[in-house]
């Protein structure tokens, strides 16, 4: 049942300001975009209970990732009653993968119908199409029950305000508890659910599992015979990648431009940095020329592969798993969407670079954005909230559970065979239990691969090495106003021209003007507001 | 006179009798209309949200007015904007001078085959590009063109030195415009072709006889005839001249940067549906669609001036 802001206000949120700052909060200063940053901070974020049913193999920390080496033996049915109220419910999100069968030729669908106890109708378009899809949907007024919404979209507060349900008084602090899956989503996720000061949505947690690093093709290089690659510094790793390529073969080294990674080398920072309360972007930093060389000089000696400016996804991972290119900057849950997609056999390996510093010692790895999207319930939906929370518990189940089995492999001996107590899909399951469930909720990534204990055990490793120098995105959870509404266009431009200079079209001494644009275009704006929410919420 | 007299009692009828007499007809026009008012001419009142705030979660109504606010990229002529208007511009004007008389003369080559069977051959042949999308022919010149595409793979493998088309934003809109001719030149040459088969061949004959060369005939016989079409179609294209291609730009605009592929239309798409001001893109494509207009009765009022048909009769 949706609660009506102003209702809302003044009980739950009133209460929840007095306790976290001991001083009453105006009412309706949520919608005063000046207060909004210490409204969203006096919201009692649901409190975070683990789940502890299940142990792993290789435990993580509250940044390193849960390692398994083996899916456990009969996996507890964590949720005894059926999630759905019986009547139909859609859903709207973006596929990363090949659109799956539809709903009546695909049993991995109808199964999940029966186990929810609701008919889940799922409206989907691919990655590359969500947004366009996103925006005409919501300026049509035709919005689905639940609803995918990128972090990118264009001033969400006012979005969520008008067409999503407030879930605060289902959520905050112990509220939760009735959720236990949701529960289990660290507290630092939800911050990135609130608006207006509540609680708008559901986290799809992504953080350390997003933390992307220079990916390698193993067996690429044990052919040449290179082991463990550990470049000490930028001209290492700069001859490596000339090592692998070979062009008359049409083979090159990188998929892209490694331009992050080189960004780490030389600790620039991931989004925004802050110290005593002064925000620096990425782009104002003083390295950023130094950095922008070096990608020049990566295109200039021939190491990228010359197509890598028309940015496609999907020929990026096409290059990679032909072993047209040894190197791809890229996550961990690409790295395990490679294994998924590997058409190079059995030899097919993966494994990630440590970033150095550019010149010697250590660079500074950036942390994951938090989330990958935030899953949203619409006012008009004629389901209770809580029917779709408990929908969202339901695909939250972790890993080593019953739900969770079913929910990423599908039913046994169809979609999966079960070698051991490891579930290895099969061609069928790969493609019909692609429908996107991950993104109406789900619980932090496990590190795990059927049948291939060496891949956590790799990943484990790298994230452990790197896991004491991450850093972090400073304006996570602090909302900027301009950021929500000019932030994508105003990267944009950076990143053209970053693309225009890396390949030489353009002098690297433009950078400076393009920030000079940068700032007086927006970037100071931003940085004043989130300056201010800062401060605003600031012990708080 | 026998015009007149066919002309005539149609003026003596009331507005109330030739509907009456038309009914049939009109009926049968009715369904078209409809289409035409229901997806034509009311979306066109969603313009009105080029004078508003306008938040897609609100709706249309429920938007704040704001004026010619959102107008204002272009009467302070916002950097953003003069980039895609002289992109746009650019393109259009490659386009009027290398896209459009393509057709006319692959059509007066194709008319001066003697063989009908090759003339046919080569007339399908060149119409299929048409029917491929533009994500077919993008990908296409990216497999061909591309850094790692076939030529380049070519040179590459003969120790030669490789060249940098797809992607380069030099050639950018050199590039754009070999696409369009390769792909619609073929389809295009149809209008042409059949305002050729209209020409009297009395009137070839009669030339020869009088001693005029090829050059001459098609000087004084070929062209004349196609004038008509030539000026029609040139009024039409200059209606649609400011739009010029935006599936294809938006398909190659990520390697090249948007400062030389930006044009009005991704201007509109990148603004709006993306980048949530849908207010300053609508404001845009309104514009841009009052110039398309002007520019198209201009151009008309010029045919008629010169004594030609125009689009429709004065």
């Amino acid at each position: 049942m949706p609660v009506s802001r102003r209702t809302f206000l003044g009980g739950g949120l009133a209460a929840a300001a007095v306790a976290v700052t001991g001083t009453p909060l105006l009412a309706g200063c949520a919608s005063d975009k000046k207060n909004a940053a210490a409204a969203n901070a006096a919201v009692k974020l649901p409190t975070y209970t683990k789940y502890g049913e299940i142990k792993p193999d290789l435990p993580g920390t509250d940044v390193v990732l849960d390692g398994f080496l083996k899916y456990p033996a009969n996996p507890v049915k964590a949720i005894a009653e059926a999630p759905g109220d019986g009547k139909p419910i859609t859903f709207m999100t973006n596929i990363p993968g090949a659109i799956p069968p539809a709903v009546d030729k695909n049993q991995f669908w109808q199964e999940l119908n029966k186990r929810l106890g609701s008919e889940l109708q799922i409206s989907m378009a691919s990655n590359d199409e969500y947004k366009d899809k996103f925006a005409t949907r919501i300026a049509g007024g035709d919005l689905p029950d639940i609803l995918n919404i990128p972090p990118d979209t264009p001033q969400i507060p006012g979005l969520v305000k008008a067409k999503c349900m407030d879930l605060t008084e289902h959520l905050s602090g112990d509220a939760i508890s009735k959720y236990p899956f949701l529960a289990n989503i660290p507290t630092e996720f939800w911050k990135g659910c609130v608006f207006n000061g509540a609680i708008y949505g559901v986290p799809v947690p992504r953080g350390m599992s997003r933390t992307s690093l220079a990916l390698y093709r193993e067996d690429l290089l044990a052919a040449k015979g290179i082991k463990d690659p550990a470049p000490k510094n930028f001209q290492e790793f700069f001859d490596l990648a000339k090592e692998m390529t070979a062009a008359k073969q049409n083979k090159w080294a990188w998929t892209r431009v490694p331009m992050s990674t080189i960004r780490m080398m030389l600790a620039i920072p991931n989004v925004w940095k802050e110290e005593g309360g002064k925000f620096t972007s990425m782009y104002e930093h003083e390295a950023q020329e130094q950095a922008l060389e070096a990608g020049r000089k990566m295109v200039a000696a021939g190491v990228v592969n010359p197509d890598a400016f028309n940015d496609k996804a999907s020929a990026r991972k096409q290059w990679f798993n032909g072993g047209i290119a040894a190197f791809d900057y890229d996550s961990f849950v690409a790295w395990n969407q490679y294994y998924n997609d590997n058409s190079a056999g059995d030899a097919f390996a993966v494994n990630m670079l440590d970033v150095p510093g550019f010149d010697s010692g250590d660079g500074a790895p950036w942390m994951g954005g938090a989330l990958n999207n935030v899953t949203a319930f619409s006012k008009d939906s004629t389901h209770s909230a809580e029917t779709l929370l408990k929908i969202a518990n339901w695909m939250a189940a972790p890993f080593g559970t019953e739900e969770y089995l079913f929910r990423k492999y599908g039913v046994a001996g169809r979609h999966y065979s079960l070698q051991g107590t490891d579930p290895v899909p099969t061609k069928v399951g790969t493609v019909e239990t692609g429908i996107g469930l991950q993104y109406i909720s789900d619980s932090t990534l496990a590190l795990y691969w059927a049948g291939k204990p060496d891949v956590p055990q790799k990943q484990h490793a790298i994230q452990e090495k790197v896991s004491k120098r991450l850093v972090y995105d400073a304006s996570y959870g602090l909302y900027s106003d301009t950021a929500s509404k000019k932030q994508a266009q105003l990267a944009k431009t950076m990143t053209d021209l970053e693309g225009q200079i890396v390949q030489g079209k353009k002098p690297v001494s433009d950078w400076k003007t393009a920030v000079q644009t940068w700032k007086s275009s927006g970037g100071d704006k931003i940085r004043t507001e989130l300056e201010q929410a800062l401060s605003d919420t600031a012990g708080k | 006179m026998l015009q007149r007299s066919k002309t005539r009692p149609q003026q003596q009828l009331s507005l109330g009798r030739r509907l009456l007499r038309d009914r049939v007809l009109l009926l049968f026009a009715l369904p078209g209309v409809a289409l035409i008012i229901a997806f034509h001419y009311v979306p066109l009142l969603g313009n009105m949200i080029a004078f508003k705030d306008y938040q897609p979660f609100l709706g249309i109504n429920a938007s704040d007015w704001s004026g010619w606010e959102n107008f204002s990229v272009i009467f302070n002529g916002d950097p953003a904007f003069l980039r895609a208007l002289k992109n746009t511009l650019i393109l259009t004007s490659l386009q009027s001078i290398f896209v459009f008389p393509a057709p006319i003369l692959l059509a007066l080559l194709l008319n001066s085959l003697f063989s009908e069977r090759i003339k046919r051959i080569a007339q399908s042949i060149l119409y299929l590009p048409h029917f491929m999308s533009w994500v077919i022919v993008v990908a296409l010149f990216q497999q061909m063109l591309g850094g790692s595409g076939l030529l380049n793979n070519y040179l590459r493998s003969h120790d030669l030195s490789t060249i940098n088309i797809i992607g380069n934003s030099e050639l950018f809109h050199v590039l754009l415009t070999s696409q369009i001719i390769w792909k619609d030149t073929g389809w295009a040459t149809i209008l042409f072709l059949a305002a050729l088969s209209q020409i009297d061949s009395q009137l070839y004959e009669a030339a020869s006889v009088d001693g005029a060369s090829r050059m001459k005939q098609l000087w004084h016989v070929t062209l004349p005839g196609l004038r008509g079409i030539i000026i029609l179609l040139f009024i039409l294209r200059l209606g649609d001249s400011l739009t010029v291609g935006f599936e294809q730009i938006i398909l190659q605009q990520q390697a090249v940067g948007r400062d030389i592929s930006e044009v009005l239309d991704t201007y509109v798409y990148n603004n709006g549906v993306l980048g949530g001001a849908w207010g300053v893109a609508a404001a845009v494509g309104l514009v841009k669609g009052i110039v398309s207009v002007i520019l198209v009765l201009t151009a008309n009022k010029v045919a008629h001036i010169f004594g030609e048909q125009g689009v429709y009769q004065r």
